[in-house]
């Protein structure tokens, strides 16, 4: 018997207990330190846990350990179930996702899109005809057919979403149908940057399912103005914050942010200011995250904004994955920042994410796609704007580098090279478009360690104060 | 004395979920067993 490689603990120390976690079972339990002691002595001592030497309780306490998952029989079984775990979550079947970018087109020119109001972006970007969305449909239906989920989830994203309504409501509409028809709960998911958002779109789309809307504002009004103008450059914080204190009590409204080393101070401005709006407690989500920048560049210098000569093919920046990296000089900035906020966050009181049950994320999913609008399949969000990444196509054609895609995101592993890491379960080694993009590699760890375990100290305590 | 305070099972309790956090960072709701 041993400990298992997914063990995580935290002292403490004011009620002289141990917080314990097992990452691949997500057990969490409060200990006294010498049941915690139980496992050190696992690995010093294993001699005198003998059963005959043991008291009642402590035999019972290490039947425990062993019932949560602290104590596995061997190094082999916990990694044996530890591919178990990726081989269930890669095949479920339970839930079919498809996120669906309706457009490439975008009304915004945000600082760090390096489309921004650059040329003429939005004449030639991609948008989905109905015709298209018709096509989507019946595949989607084939998909119901084949897996039989017991559940649908569609997210509408871009681009900006909402400059193609039409496919969002067809899309709405022919899914309900289907599901209707099959007994499949339909869940519906739009991710905008919340300008055209209005209780008309929420009204029409609540009975089809619509669950949440995300919208983004990267920091206080003056940053954000600054951050994420129009194209004609005028700012869009307060028509956002007005639009969502409209539907905020209809709809879950989640408010995601990406921040950069220039604008990071501006978020507690911003989380101030929601505080004090009417619709604060209606808020399911706030939660930031870093902006990425597209490729390595010379150590010395703050790599948060987007250095690219290659804009996302329209897909919007904010599906390019996170910034740091497991060789990045300021990997701590950008680990740092996300704490210092998820922190700022909860003292102001709104639900965010705990920074340790961070994955694994839809891209270790077979049956998650992502939908561009000319038809084309990818394997996440963030792999859009590469066609020479599509994963294949709703039309069924079968193209040798799309089959060729497809087999290298099938064995996506990239925590294989993460080592013993206790945090392999939530994490699977990170971003795959963080590390596509700034290691060149989907397959090299993108390492946020630092993060996980501030953000395990937080959980732990949390834990502490309510037990 | 050996103490255990339960705060979440690892027997058969789901997992929350959390399909992106990294890119589109996702809302939703983690489905519940």
């Amino acid at each position: 018997m041993q400990q298992s490689q997914f063990n995580l603990r935290v002292p403490l120390p004011e009620s002289q207990e141990v917080f314990l976690m097992n990452t691949l079972t997500d057990a969490q339990l409060i200990v006294s330190e010498d049941v915690a002691g139980l496992l050190d002595r696992l690995v010093d001592a294993p001699e005198s846990l003998a059963p005959e030497l043991l008291d009642t309780d402590t035999r019972e306490a290490l039947v425990t350990l062993t019932e949560h998952g602290f104590i596995v029989p061997s190094r082999d079984a916990d990694r044996e179930a530890l591919n178990k775990f990726f081989t269930d979550y890669r095949e479920d079947t339970e839930q079919l996702r498809v996120t669906v970018l309706t457009t490439l087109q975008c009304n915004f020119a945000c600082d760090y899109c390096f489309q921004g109001d650059h040329g003429d972006h939005n004449k030639h970007a991609d948008k989905m005809s109905l015709d298209e969305s018709a096509r989507l449909a019946a595949w989607i239906e084939g998909r119901l057919d084949e897996l039989h989920p017991k559940r649908l989830t569609i997210t509408f994203f871009g681009g900006e979403p909402l400059l193609n309504i039409p496919v969002i409501y067809d899309q709405a509409e022919r899914a309900k149908k289907a599901c209707d028809a099959r007994g499949v709960t339909l869940a519906l998911g739009i991710i905008t940057n919340g300008l055209l958002l209005t209780e008309e779109l929420v009204d029409r789309l609540l009975p089809y399912g619509l669950g949440y809307v995300k919208v983004t504002l990267d920091g206080d009004r003056e940053t954000h103005n600054e951050m994420r103008p129009l194209r004609g450059g005028q700012g869009t914080f307060d028509r956002i914050i007005e639009n969502v204190r409209k539907v905020a009590g209809k709809v879950r409204i989640a408010v995601g942010g990406n921040f950069d080393a220039k604008s990071v101070e501006s978020f507690p401005a911003l989380l101030d200011f929601l505080k004090d709006q009417d619709f604060a407690g209606k808020l399911s989500k706030v939660a930031f995250k870093p902006v990425v920048r597209e490729r390595q560049i010379a150590k010395n210098i703050i790599p948060l904004t987007v250095v690219t000569d290659k804009p996302l093919n329209g897909t919007c920046m904010t599906a390019a994955g996170s910034g740091g990296s497991s060789i990045c000089d300021t990997c701590s900035f950008v680990d740092e920042q996300m704490s210092h906020l998820r922190e700022e966050t909860k003292k102001r009181g709104f639900p965010t994410v705990d920074g340790v049950h961070m994955g694994p994320c839809e891209i270790h999913k077979k049956h998650a796609y992502t939908i561009g609008p000319n038809g084309a399949t990818y394997a996440c969000p963030g792999f859009t704007g590469e066609p020479t990444l599509s994963t294949g196509h709703i039309d069924g054609r079968s193209e040798s580098w799309r089959m060729s895609a497809a087999e290298r995101f099938e064995h996506l592993a990239a925590w294989h090279n993460c080592g013993d890491c206790a945090f392999i379960p939530v994490c699977a080694g990170g971003c795959s478009v963080a590390s596509h993009t700034e290691l060149g590699d989907m397959n090299t760890p993108t390492c946020h360690k630092p993060s996980f375990e501030s953000a395990l100290v937080s959980l732990a305590h949390a834990a502490a104060s309510v037990s | 004395m050996a103490k255990i305070k339960v705060i979440k099972s690892g027997k058969e309790t789901a997992k929350p979920q959390n399909f992106c956090p990294w890119v589109i960072d996702s809302d939703d709701p983690a489905p519940q067993k």
